[in-house]
């Protein structure tokens, strides 16, 4: 009976204590944030409410999925604290300190972003190097260009890391290493415009003037990013972002225009989008609904509704009048494609083309051949530099060619052949384009400074550069 | 014993019943705590009232740029308004009704995405012409498709567009000074681009047209402000840089036009996520030289832009000798314009601060606040007004006639959201101090 007691007393001595804990300690669970949604776009509103609904209060992986949600939203605030909260409910998960890290910088909480980078490393995390970089790239932030550097050659191994060190090596006027690691990273990343304008500031300070233009040079006609962690995570968050916008939604709906008996449903999910507020690319994408539907004379009312209420560029303008074109209406799409190509706007290059083309035809039509070369003319100018661009520089000298043939009046026509022979190791051919650019502008800096270059048989461009092949 | 085992049996009960009990009680829900972001101030002792100007928009505003002026020089301010929607500028002047009346300067798609204006007689004949810096791009590109026009003046306020150099990428300032000492005006231009930009300076070689010199090559322009800031009698250019170098640099005059390669780099910080957005000229502790004021607040590097701790306003003391010293005077997430003013009429000058990229998902947020300047270039930060909000551009002037100086600003509706978006173009008359 006595060795029975000691083994009750002591079992309900813990019953008591686990009872008492139970009575006291309140279990605590968190409310789903609710970010203020108001001027949002009823898609992204949707898909944020969507993400919110679906998680699970005491599930961290659930919480991290809402957190870089609302951070591809925009809701930066309630994203950190979605972080912190996955953070905290696993604790030793590395990748979670990662990203509730990155947020935190991003918001500008640099200390706090730190202290997570740190953590994720000691946590195991599979890319230190990473985390040791943004620690530089928040010590930048501060100012702290020794604290930077330490952190930036503690991860060395990435090519980030190396230009941030040749940054700060140029600000120290340490020319010498600056260089050393600008001429090793350009190996890697032949076509990274950074590093050759990087070059350049050091050939400036050095006194050297050639390699200074010739660096300059090829830093403008590059376009490369030297990319890092930076980079890989933004580009995630994009991604996430983009299907939170009503560009996504309409391209969903494009795909489903494609099948004939999607028509009405994807013209009342739009209409739905729309809601009491009005969006011009809701409406852009309301005419495609009209034009299949057969409905042109909606179409063409809605998209000059979208010109009226929000303004043109070329994109709009190409659409008007080529619906306009379709219903005969030439005076109206001719006014329009004019527009158009004046404007020359909305980052849709090949729509100025196809515009200009349209043009042409008309003023053919008409009669009015000397207006219709200077339209195709302008059309190829156009076509050049956007190969050019492209880096397809046979292709862009012959668009620029064509361009000549047609209209041979425009000093810059004349540049751009030259630019591009030069660039194809056409010496003689770039010379005499230049020539001609300054028979019609005598006063064009740059055709005089590659004349001269070409001249004294030293290009600011080396022909045939490894580092422009396509 | 019997005892014993009726105080354990009693105590095994209760412990069983507390712990059934506490089976049934709720969690404790708590809100979680999220950081405010967003930057607001109190109102301070000056009052402003919001003027009807007539400004309208069916959609979302796009200003990229107000200028104050006297156009047609009948002795009040008109406004100059940089339209990226309809792509032409807006005259809008005070009638003697003391109503707006607007109209545009050139047809509307004439001047697509016009980023800045500068008033001058380019021509020289006597009538103020309009420099018309061209962006075509709200958007980032490098496309060669950016112009410098000039509104050439019939002498009649009738203007003819005139196109002084193209092939240019973004151009995003363009200001006038004889920098060649040769009687005619010159130009400075801001070829912001994208990844790939220059600062130039157009030299007139007569007949309307110009040479044009490179000063820099370098992306990331904004303004390229115009002053004596060494004191010698020719004027310099100081470029503001964003992008990858954040940095400000003046390109001094020989007093010939000769400018030296290398210019003075006079402020520059490895914060490579400052957003540099503007820069200003103006004489803030009133020592007799010029000084600079840089709004800082462009946060476009995340698809959504992000107010942060360090937005806000850096005054360069000019110490003399392209020596500049910095001194942080105000806070506000997402600042991307300012203005000096006396905005209390107490003999020193103050600031005004305009934010693009506060954290517009809180209503109360502070989108104009000024800067009051204790006569010691200490300042203390006010509020004026929550909205319009996304403000790209603010100039302070007399626009009433009453002595004060008042507010106006425009707005750049680019990204969501849109909930406190009234009007593109504000005005805040100056009331003076609340009695």
């Amino acid at each position: 009976m006595r060795q029975l007691r000691y083994l009750v007393i002591p079992l309900f001595v813990i019953e008591l204590a686990v009872a008492t804990w139970l009575m006291f300690f309140q279990q605590e669970t968190f409310k789903l944030p609710e970010p203020n949604l108001v001027g949002y776009p009823a898609y992204t509103r949707a898909k944020i409410r969507e993400a919110i609904s679906v998680v699970r209060p005491d599930v961290a992986l659930d919480w991290h999925h809402l957190a870089d949600t609302l951070f591809a939203g925009g809701f930066y605030a309630e994203a950190e604290a979605c972080y912190r909260r996955a953070s905290t409910l696993n604790p030793n998960h590395p990748q979670f300190r990662y990203h509730w890290a990155f947020c935190l910088s991003s918001i500008g909480q640099t200390a706090a972003s730190d202290e997570q980078f740190r953590r994720a490393i000691d946590l195991g995390h599979s890319h230190p190097e990473a985390c040791r970089h943004f620690i530089g790239l928040n010590a930048l932030r501060e100012g702290r260009a020794k604290d930077a550097q330490r952190a930036f050659t503690s991860s060395s191994e990435l090519a980030v890391s190396r230009l941030q060190l040749a940054e700060l090596a140029i600000r120290d006027h340490d020319l010498t290493h600056a260089s050393a690691l600008l001429n090793e990273l350009i190996k890697e990343q032949p076509n990274a415009w950074r590093v050759y304008y990087l070059l350049a500031v050091v050939a400036r300070q050095q006194g050297d003037t050639t390699a200074e233009q010739q660096h300059f040079a090829f830093a403008d006609v590059v376009s490369e990013h030297v990319r890092g962690p930076w980079h890989s995570r933004a580009a995630t968050l994009q991604k996430l972002s983009l299907e939170l916008g009503v560009e996504h939604r309409i391209n969903v709906a494009l795909e489903q225009l494609q099948q004939p008996q999607n028509i009405d449903r994807v013209a009342d999910i739009i209409l739905a989008e729309n809601g009491e507020s009005w969006d011009p690319l809701l409406e852009d994408l309301l005419s495609n609904v009209d034009l299949a539907r057969d409905d042109r004379k909606s179409q063409v009312n809605r998209l000059q509704q979208v010109i009226d209420k929000d303004g043109a560029d070329s994109y709009r303008t190409a659409r008007l009048g080529f619906a306009l074109l379709a219903q005969q209406n030439t005076t109206e799409a001719e006014l329009l494609f004019e527009t158009g190509i004046h404007l020359l706007s909305g980052g849709k290059s090949q729509q100025v083309i196809d515009m200009c083309g349209a043009l042409t035809e008309l003023r053919k039509h008409a009669g009015n051949v000397a207006s219709a070369n200077q339209i195709a003319a302008w059309g190829d100018f156009l076509k050049g530099t956007q190969l050019l661009e492209d880096l397809a520089i046979p292709e862009a000298a012959a668009a620029f060619s064509r361009s000549i043939e047609l209209d041979d009046s425009r000093a810059r026509s004349w540049f751009w052949l030259g630019r591009s022979q030069q660039l194809l190791g056409n010496h003689e051919s770039a010379a005499t384009a230049f020539a001609e650019c300054l028979i019609r502008n005598p006063h064009h800096e740059h055709a005089i400074r590659n004349r001269r270059a070409l001249s004294s048989s030293t290009t600011d461009i080396p022909s045939d550069p490894a580092s422009l092949e396509r | 014993m019997n005892k014993t085992l009726y105080i354990l049996t009693s105590a095994g009960a209760i412990a069983l019943a507390l712990i059934l009990l506490s089976m049934d009680r709720q969690p404790v829900v708590r809100s979680l705590p999220v950081r405010s972001l967003g930057t607001r101030f109190e109102t301070g002792a000056l009052t402003f009232q919001r003027a009807d100007n007539g400004s309208s928009f069916d959609a979302r505003p796009r200003i990229t740029n107000i200028n104050i002026t006297d156009l047609d020089t009948d002795g009040t301010m008109d406004l100059l308004i940089c339209d990226a929607v309809r792509h032409t500028i807006w005259w809008q002047r005070r009638t003697v009704d003391n109503d707006w009346t607007t109209v545009p300067l050139v047809p509307e798609n004439s001047l697509p995405a016009p980023a800045h204006t500068a008033v001058v007689d380019i021509d020289a004949d006597g009538d103020p012409d309009i420099l018309v810096a061209i962006l075509r791009s709200v958007w980032p590109t490098d496309s060669r498709h950016g112009q410098v026009v000039a509104l050439i003046n019939d002498g009649e306020l009738g203007f003819e567009v005139m196109v002084i150099a193209d092939d240019l990428r973004r151009v995003t300032d363009v200001q006038p000074a004889d920098f060649d000492a040769d009687g005619d005006i010159d130009l400075v231009v801001a070829e912001f681009g994208y990844l790939h930009g220059r600062v130039l300076w157009l030299e007139n070689v007569g007949s309307g047209r110009f040479a044009d010199h490179e000063l820099v090559s370098l992306p990331g322009c904004i303004h390229v402000p115009v002053d004596d800031y060494d004191n010698d009698g020719d004027p310099d250019i100081a470029a503001l840089i964003s992008q990858n170098d954040e940095e400000v640099l003046i390109f001094e005059n020989p007093g010939n036009g000769s400018f030296q390669p290398v210019a003075h780099q006079v402020w520059g910080t490895t914060d490579y996520d400052l957003g540099l957005a503007g820069m200003v000229t103006c004489d803030l502790d009133q020592d007799g030289d010029t000084d600079l004021l840089l709004s800082a607040g462009d946060n476009l590097e995340l698809a959504y832009p992000c107010p942060q701790p360090d937005h806000g306003c850096i005054w360069l003391e000019n110490r003399g000798n392209f020596e500049f010293e910095s001194h942080r005077i105000g806070s506000l997430g997402g600042t991307y314009a300012a203005d000096a003013a006396d905005m209390d009429g107490d003999g020193d000058t103050d600031v005004v601060l305009a934010s693009m990229f506060n954290d517009w998902k809180q209503p109360d947020v502070t989108s104009l606040a000024w800067l009051e300047n204790n006569g010691q270039q200490t300042f203390s930060a006010w509020h004026v007004a929550s909205g319009p909000t996304h403000l790209c551009t603010v100039r302070c002037g007399d626009l009433n006639g009453d002595g004060l100086p008042d507010i106006v600003a425009g707005s750049l509706q680019i990204y969501p959201p849109y909930n406190n978006a009234d009007g593109g173009i504000a005005i805040w008359e100056n009331q003076g101090v609340a009695q």
